[in-house]
């Protein structure tokens, strides 16, 4: 006789919106999300109370990839937003805070969600088409023929990391280290389609900022049984290299989990001893002088190929296996049953010790003039080695979000000025035409100018979300840029704007960010001569404002949530 | 159970409770501040054991912190320690110095972006002042007496930086207040002389001091010695000429004086050899060789004469050392030994040291062999003087006396170096061994690889001494059952029939191999099969062997460290090992293995009380560390608080200087200067120069008024190391402001069902 144990029955959360627990939840997130915002945002310590690494950070990704919600929709906009900031790398905090201050407004504003969706749709499409507009005051043209605004770029990235722990000097070191990375991996002279070289990566705890740099080629660990007469020993190059994906420990672990019956006689972990020497004899015999893997190679095996002069790297890791085999050429050997196939050969240049302050690095240089260069970051701060991290993630970011500039050559002012602005844009668009814009969207007029109103400080609680010092936030009523009251003397506003491309004067108007206000057009500034020192990436905010307003929608949109509790 | 995160708030508006733990964690590691740490036991309730603790590393091991503050400042600690093996008790005090400082800021209503400024700007001013402090170990060795006075000089140089128009036309006045002085004002004189010099063209100078030579004439016995100091000082800046004019006139002064002159006698020297450097140095000595005599008028006569010479021609002078030596013909033991210490306290030499030992028994017998000795003594001196890049063993043991913080271990470390026999201290060739049951007494330095044996190792050692043995290194452990780091062994796996291989049959090999190799001796990283043990008999197998011991072995005998005993062949055996049966206050389980060219030298560490070794062994190695980074660095700062009590300075007058700045920097600079001020209290106090906390803030603040520094009373010779101490102070505020600019904790994996944590929101 079988029991039947019942299943049971799905949970079923109606309106979750109008939960009190899952709207406390919301807050609580973007709570987070809100003060962990710009340069002088919070840390946020994460751990798992069980003695785990303790996580410092502010940025979106390392914190939401630790986060793990308990609510299908945070899951949700969590998700969306870990997309976004692999894609672009940049503004992940932003399309957090605003797509959650949209759906708190929506209901402190007591919306229809229907006519909510309809209207934020509209609105950001306006927002597109503003942006991507020539009239668009926050947008700056980026001049590749000068490096400063590739600089400033990667300077707003840095600041707005403030785990990193960088002095103004260290930070500028590091801007400019990301520039000279960034202008390495332009390929120069080449024919037919171009593609980016990379940059690699890596960083050395305990040593001072001020060692950190550029090196072309790549940059190893050095093997712990190479010694520098080794190097000398084997000559000038080129060098021919072999790369191992696989693991070649001599274990069978690759056979996955199952139960394995050996018969009398047979030996598996000697039998792959033997396998592994064989290959050892192959890549003698073919003269490779570079013997890479990305995981552990047997002791056996690397005494063998040590005794004949070939330079073992083990363990690797994945991520420097593509680099590897860019600059090698080298074809990563997946099998150690078959002959190493003379195609998947490799070539290094040369081999030589790098220093970067008291630590010796193996540097292998290309061959083929594969652009592919190592950034080595130092930070003087060894336990913070999550935070090193951070950093060099920030470092990679900020590297990418230079390349998107490429595509489209504008960077956004940043220091809040083109949220301010933006909102300012919408508000004053949509005063006059409310009327007909309500009709054609078929709701009624004052719904419309409510909508419009949350979207506006949806958007302005972004830019309020900059300040965690208690200070005041300006606009002033001609520019509509944001405007921080200087902390020490509290009446006077702080020399420049947030994005530093104005410069107070005393007939600038000002109100207090998120009072009503009469709306204006932000004047169109022409012909200006400074240049605005807080930057941001034009396509990853774009990109963010449209997936926020997408997941509001989305998210407002949802009746039901149904859980398998089973 | 849904995993869930939950998180807590750390930052109640002004009431930061990361902080608050931060300090409260740290306010342990108080009594591990200066040299005199007071231990602490820390009992595990379960397991019923207690470990004795006296670092700050030690203490966070055992405590189980698990809130994310903890966790970062064990993280930091480590660090440090990894790095530097040093400064984690600083790192640590600092930390929680620091963190009441933000938390005080906070609470008078300080932005955080206000604090971090400050804070940042206080620290690169304190960092700077390191800078400038740090005082060149060949510098230092020289005269470690001008120490304090040298941080005088620098503070003053400072302050003439603000205004060195005013302090110039001030110094008129100041000689005519200086004419009236008392003994208290001799500080005072000493800054006015200084900076005087400095912007005086050369003649009001002459004019100046001829002056004051003048009126010290006339100012009696008391005033004496600050004439001199004064003149002397002027000598420096003006041309030779003028040198030896005004040394007649002080020799004049000097005549007149009587038996109490032995004091300004031996103060005018050591101002003196401040500005003559080291030559100087053996006039001290001469100085107080008269002062034994009971010093007459001539003798010190003599010793003036002595030391002019002495400025212009070295080796005139050195004969006269040897002369003024030769008068002291029957001298008792007890001033020979006065002497000795006075100059070895010079020399900053200890007494253990075999040099001075051999002087101090020279002394006692005779006085030709003193002379000899001096001589020696002399010309080594001028050695370190022309080539002053290279450490000689001396100056290794002033250094080492420096920076040993009254830590008996450094005695050991000596004696290591001297073992080692190198120009530097090689750290990479040193080990320790633990021998329980032995009072500390026997601790000392034996040649090559000690470690303790077990009874049967015993008698393999007995049956292998005296002869060239070869050896085989182990990476890993030497079992059946070891496979290296990486490989992943098969879970499931049947063997259909009987197992290929048994662990018989893999012993029978191993000793087989073993046998076959005629290897007598096998260095194992880490653990060896029982049962091999116990079937290789003529085998002596050491486990636990650490993998520098190895390298070394490897590099000495030309054996190639292999993970599996089956790689052993001819090529990888090492050979021309030598063991020797130790005995130590009777134990003689005790064994050194050595090679011909070994340099590894083992500290053999002993104690009666074994929960005291592992401490002494910590100590041993933070000695070691310390002097290897004061060689390294080739400077030092002076310690005993001095530093931090500059640092306090410097914070007071950045304030003044700079009043421009935002009114909240002089707030937390202010704080900033009370963390040195408690730094500097906790030593006082824990060093037991005073009874509590009051005095030592009463003591701070009556040496800032006064130019000395509290180093003179209690802290001559105490130095520190510069990197690590700048490190530390860098990591400790890093970490300050790390948990400053936290504003939550997030607590991740923790079920909604648990109520062990209150307040807190889940996510």
């Amino acid at each position: 006789m079988s029991r039947i144990s019942k299943k049971k029955p799905a949970l079923c959360t109606d309106e979750p919106l109008s939960n009190s627990t899952i709207c406390q939840k919301i807050t609580l997130l973007r709570n987070i999300l809100s003060t962990a915002y710009g340069p002088t945002g919070r840390l946020k310590q994460i751990h798992n109370n069980v003695g785990g690494h303790v996580l410092t950070t502010s940025t979106s990704t390392a914190l939401l990839k630790r986060l793990e919600m308990s609510e299908p929709l945070l899951k949700l906009i969590s998700t969306a937003l870990q997309h976004h900031t692999t894609r672009y790398s940049d503004s992940g905090l932003f399309m957090g805070i605003f797509t959650l201050t949209l759906i708190e407004n929506t209901k402190k504003y007591g919306l229809r969600t229907s006519t909510a969706i309809k209207v934020y749709k509209h609105l950001v499409e306006q927002c597109n088409v503003y942006l991507k507009g020539d009239s668009c005051g926050c947008k700056v043209p980026v001049e590749f023929s000068s490096c400063d605004s590739l600089v400033a770029l990667a300077h707003s990235m840095i600041t707005s990391k403030p785990a990193c722990m960088l002095d103004s000097r260290e930070t500028q070191q590091i801007s400019s280290l990301i520039t000279q990375a960034f202008l390495y991996s332009i390929p120069c002279n080449s024919s037919g389609t171009a593609c980016f070289g990379r940059t690699v990566t890596i960083g050395i705890e305990g040593q001072s900022v001020n060692h950190s740099s550029v090196f072309p080629g790549l940059l190893l660990d050095v093997p712990e049984m190479l010694l520098p007469g080794d190097l000398e020993r084997l000559g000038d190059g080129p060098f021919k290299v072999v790369l191992f994906g696989v693991s070649l420990s001599g274990d069978i672990s690759e056979v996955g989990d199952v139960a394995l019956e050996v018969h009398r006689g047979l030996n598996p972990e000697r039998d792959l001893l033997q396998q592994l020497l064989k290959i050892g004899e192959q890549v003698v015999k073919d003269k490779v002088s570079l013997f890479a893997c990305q995981k552990v190679v047997h002791p056996v095996l690397q005494h063998y190929l040590r005794e004949h002069e070939v330079v073992v790297i083990e363990r690797l890791g994945l991520a420097l296996m593509e680099p590897f085999a860019k600059i090698t050429g080298a074809r990563a050997v997946a099998s150690l049953f078959s002959l190493v196939p003379m195609e998947a050969y490799g070539l290094v240049a040369g081999l030589c010790f790098q220093d970067c302050g008291s630590k010796k690095l193996l540097q292998l240089l290309s061959s083929k003039h594969a652009a592919i260069s190592t950034m080595v970051l130092c930070h003087r701060n060894e336990t913070m080695l999550e935070e090193l991290k951070v950093c060099a993630m920030t470092c990679q970011r900020a590297e990418h979000v230079l390349r998107l500039t490429l595509r489209e050559p504008y960077a956004l002012l940043g220091g809040g000025c083109t949220e301010t602005q933006l909102a300012t844009h919408i508000t004053h668009m949509n005063q006059s035409t409310a009327p007909t814009t309500a009709a054609a969207l078929g709701i009624s007029h004052s719904e419309f100018l409510m909508a419009v109103e949350s979207f506006r400080s949806s958007l302005l609680a972004v830019a309020l979300s900059l300040e965690h010092d208690g200070q005041d936030c300006l606009i002033d009523l001609t520019y509509g840029h944001r405007w921080v009251m200087d902390i020490s003397s509290q009446t006077e506003v702080k020399h420049t704007c947030g994005c530093g491309l104005l410069e107070d004067r005393s007939n600038l108007e000002k109100t207090h960010l998120n009072t009503a206000c009469q709306t204006f057009s932000p004047v169109f500034l022409e012909n200006n001569d400074t240049q605005p020192k807080v930057l941001d990436s034009f396509s990853a905010k774009l990109n963010a404002l449209n997936v926020a307003v997408e997941m509001a929608s989305l998210v407002l949109d949802v009746k039901y949530i149904i859980k398998d509790v089973n | 159970m849904d995993p869930s995160c939950k998180q807590c708030s750390f930052a109640m508006k002004r009431r930061h409770i990361g902080l608050q733990q931060l300090q409260a964690i740290t306010s342990t590691a108080h009594a591990f501040l200066g040299p005199n740490k007071r231990l602490k036991f820390i009992q595990d309730e379960d397991a019923g054991d207690a470990v004795l603790i006296g670092s700050c590393p030690r203490l966070l091991e055992h405590l189980e912190l698990d809130g994310s503050v903890g966790q970062l400042l064990h993280e930091t600690v480590l660090a440090q320690k990894k790095l530097f093996h040093s400064g984690t008790n600083t790192l640590m005090f600092l930390a929680g110095a620091w963190s009441r400082v933000a938390l005080e800021c906070l609470n008078r209503g300080i932005s955080v972006s206000d604090i971090k400024s400050a804070m940042r700007g206080g620290l690169q001013e304190c960092l700077d002042a390191c800078t400038q402090l740090a005082v060149s170990v060949e510098e230092f060795k020289k005269s470690d007496v001008r120490s304090n006075d040298q941080c005088i000089d620098m503070m003053v140089k400072h302050s003439r930086y603000i205004n060195a128009r005013t302090k110039n036309t001030q110094s008129d006045d100041n000689v005519q207040d200086f004419r009236k002085l008392s003994i208290k004002s001799d500080d005072q004189c000493m800054d006015m002389t200084h900076k005087h010099s400095r912007y005086a063209n050369t003649q009001t100078e002459h004019a100046q001091s001829d002056d004051n030579v003048q009126d010290f004439k006339g100012s009696g016995i008391k005033s004496n010695d600050q004439c001199m100091d004064m003149t002397l000082k002027h000598s420096r800046y003006i041309n030779t000429k003028t040198e030896h004019a005004q040394s007649n006139v002080n020799m004049q002064d000097f005549r007149k004086l009587d038996d109490k002159s032995d004091d300004q006698c031996k103060h005018m020297t050591l101002k003196h050899s401040r500005h003559f450097n080291a030559r100087t140095k053996n006039t001290q000595s001469d100085v107080n060789v008269q002062d034994l005599k009971g010093s007459d008028i001539k003798s010190i006569d003599q010793c003036m004469d002595m030391t002019l010479k002495h400025s212009t021609h070295f080796n005139a002078q050195t004969e006269h050392n040897m002369q003024d030596f030769r008068k002291l013909d029957d001298k008792s033991d007890d001033q020979c030994m006065y002497m000795t210490l006075k100059h070895s306290r010079h020399f900053n030499a200890q007494t253990e040291h075999t040099q001075s030992e051999v002087t101090m028994q020279d002394f006692t017998k005779s006085d030709i062999k003193l002379d000899n000795q001096s001589m020696h003594m002399t010309l080594k001196h001028s050695r370190h003087f022309n080539a002053q890049t290279e450490h000689t063993h001396h100056d290794v043991t002033v250094i080492a006396q420096a920076v040993s913080h009254g830590c008996s271990s450094m005695h050991l470390l000596l004696k290591a170096y001297e073992l080692q026999n190198r120009a530097h201290l090689d750290i990479h060739n040193l080990a320790t061994c633990c021998i329980p049951g032995v009072s500390e007494d026997h601790a000392c330095v034996l040649r090559g690889y000690v470690t303790l044996l077990s009874v049967q190792q015993t008698t393999q050692v007995q049956r292998l001494q005296g002869r060239p043995l070869n050896i085989a290194l182990i990476n890993g452990d030497l079992s059946e059952k070891y496979r290296h780091v990486g490989f992943n062994r098969p879970g499931n796996i049947k063997h259909i029939t009987d197992l290929f291989i048994t662990e018989e049959s893999w012993i029978e090999n191993a000793y087989k191999l073993l046998h076959d190799s005629s290897i007598d001796v096998v260095f194992v990283s880490g653990v060896v099969d029982v049962d091999l043990k116990q079937r290789c008999k003529d085998v002596l197998i050491l486990e636990g062997v650490k993998s520098s011991v190895l390298k070394h072995f490897s590099t000495c005998t030309g054996a190639v460290p292999v993970s599996y005993i089956c790689q052993l062949d001819e090529r990888r055996v090492g050979r021309g090992l030598r063991l020797r049966k130790e005995s130590i206050s009777g134990r003689s389980d005790i064994v050194s293995i050595t090679t011909d060219c070994s340099v590894l030298v083992t500290a053999v560490i002993c104690s009666s009380v074994s929960a005291k070794l592992q401490m002494l062994e910590d100590e041993f190695w933070s000695c070691a560390h310390r002097l290897q980074h004061a060689l390294t660095d080739g400077k030092l700062l002076h310690g005993a608080g001095v530093t931090e009590l500059i640092c306090i300075r410097r914070l007071r007058q950045y304030t003044q200087l700079h009043p421009d700045r935002s009114p909240h920097d002089s707030a937390v600079l202010e704080l900033m200067s009370e963390a040195w001020m408690d730094f500097i209290s906790t030593v006082m106090l824990n060093s037991g120069s005073v009874a509590n906390r009051t005095e030592a803030w009463t003591s701070i603040t009556h040496q800032m008024r006064r130019h000395t520094d509290i180093g003179v009373t209690d802290g001559l010779g105490v130095y520190d190391n510069v990197t690590v101490k700048c490190e530390a102070w860098r990591r400790a505020l890093d970490l300050v402001f790390l948990v400053l600019q936290s504003d939550t904790e997030i607590i991740t994996g923790v079920s909604q069902g648990e109520n062990t944590y209150n307040q807190l929101m889940f996510l």
